[in-house]
């Protein structure tokens, strides 16, 4: 397996200067960038409850409403901090529709401590990465992927990590994804860290470690006390 | 019109599943047969008489449209939860291209016009893409007088000049019968509207299309000569 590489803080602060001056430009787009839910998994869900329906309607009753909880938690908008517990809940409704369309095509394994279950993080930060990594594996050559999803305290912060066994990707690649000077089909990590350094400060953004053909690893490290949470 | 032999090509089994509850439905599917990935349905288009494939584009390995640009001869209806793709799905000739879920009315409809492509008589709208410089180039099927092999790929010859396909002999014999190409040589295929004379040239036989005569081989004179005086 190809040696990942952690993408380097620096030339992320390097690639971002030339976008720096545009702080209304980052505003703006974590407006529009917010709590964008794909139209490929919506549709794509919708058509795996609808195929369920002729042979298993009330199984198709539960993916509708695991669908309507998702879609529920998404549409929330005045939601920018929420327990992770609640994040955790929205994930697995996540997973629950696409197991339903992806079968044994991917695994989840869960370790959350449980002492990080209620610290704040941002709204819609972990389903992305999830997303991402899902995504990427069952799309890919192989056609699936194992991803573990860990939640650990660290006293004052906890940190959130998603690790899949699928491509990976260049962390050149990355890097300039994340720093807004490129597109790509990672595009949801960077929503979520801009969104992660715009509430946090720079320090606190999406770290990521990668290589072509070596899975991905990314996570990020939030305070655990020093917001106040939403509702 | 005669009901149509279905390949289902999707990688999500709930996908599938509603798809053939569909076609079971609509009088014009015969036959409904359904692979997973793109190299699966090329061993079900190899040995089963298919007139219409409807096809996902985001699928693990070879995706939809790079599977669609390798098909001749089957009509392609795409069926996919992402609208994006819709334009470069028309430059490949697709015969419609529906969003998930689908309804039945609307397959109904895209069935029916893959029927008139299927039953299009020959000399009427059959068309084939080539690319010629960095453009793709539509040629009427009933323009190319004759093709002759080159490797992977075949020249195909009409009165203005010579096109390249990325397409085997074999593949047009099978496909382009109905069209009125008949295969006279192991490297050479030929539109029997725009052959003028039959050569006997001590005891071979050959075509004259005019500009050019093209050999008959041994192996092939007799059903060739059966086809020409059927004409």
């Amino acid at each position: 397996m190809p040696r990942r590489r952690t993408v380097s803080p620096e030339v992320r602060r390097e690639l971002n200067q030339e976008v720096d001056a545009a702080a209304q430009v980052i505003a703006a787009e974590l407006r529009t960038l917010r709590a964008q839910i794909s139209p490929h998994f919506l549709y794509n869900a919708l058509n795996a409850v609808a195929g369920i329906i002729p042979q298993d309607p009330p199984r198709a009753r539960d993916l509708l409403l695991d669908f309507a909880d998702f879609t529920r938690y998404t549409l929330q908008a005045d939601a920018e901090l929420v327990p992770l517990a609640e994040e955790l809940t929205a994930v697995e409704r996540y997973i629950e529709l696409e197991r339903a369309r992806f079968g044994q095509r991917f695994s989840i394994e869960l370790g959350i401590a449980p002492e990080a279950l209620s610290a704040p993080i941002p709204h819609l930060s972990l389903q992305p990465l999830v997303e991402n990594a899902v995504q990427h594996g069952v799309g890919s050559e192989r056609g699936k992927t194992h991803v573990a999803i860990d939640a650990y305290d660290e006293g004052t912060h906890i940190v959130v990590v998603v690790d899949d066994d699928g491509p990976g990707a260049d962390p050149g690649a990355i890097e300039e994804i994340l720093a807004g000077t490129a597109e790509g089909s990672h595009l949801g990590l960077r929503n979520v860290d801009l969104r992660l350094r715009h509430i946090y400060g720079g320090a606190h953004g999406l770290r990521c470690e990668t290589a072509a053909g070596a899975g991905m690893r990314v996570w990020f490290r939030v305070p655990k006390f020093n917001q106040e949470l939403h509702g | 019109m005669m009901p149509l032999n279905v390949l289902v090509v999707d990688d999500e089994p709930l996908a599938v599943s509603q798809m053939r509850w569909l076609l079971e439905a609509d009088p014009q599917a015969a036959e409904v047969l359904a692979a997973d990935s793109a190299r699966s349905a090329e061993t079900i288009l190899g040995a089963e008489p298919i007139d219409v494939v409807l096809l996902d584009i985001h699928m693990p390995g070879t995706n939809g449209l790079d599977f669609a640009r390798g098909l001749r001869g089957v009509p392609v209806i795409f069926v996919t939860a992402d609208a994006r793709p819709a334009v470069e799905a028309f430059e490949l000739n697709a015969c419609d291209y529906l969003l998930k879920p689908v309804r039945a009315r609307r397959l109904s409809e895209a069935l029916r016009r893959a029927a008139e492509t299927t039953n299009t008589a020959p000399g009427e709208e059959a068309r084939v893409s080539v690319l010629q410089g960095d453009s793709t180039m539509l040629l009427e099927v009933q323009d190319i007088r004759w093709i002759q092999a080159q490797g992977d790929y075949v020249r195909l010859f009409t009165a203005k000049g010579s096109y390249l396909l990325r397409a085997t002999l074999a593949e047009l014999d099978e496909h382009w019968e109905s069209h009125g190409f008949l295969r006279v040589h192991r490297s050479h295929m030929v539109n029997i509207r725009r052959v003028r004379r039959l050569l006997h040239r001590g005891g071979r036989l050959a075509l004259d299309l005019g500009d050019v005569q093209l050999e008959v081989s041994r192996r092939l004179t007799p059903q060739v000569r059966r086809r020409l005086e059927a004409q």
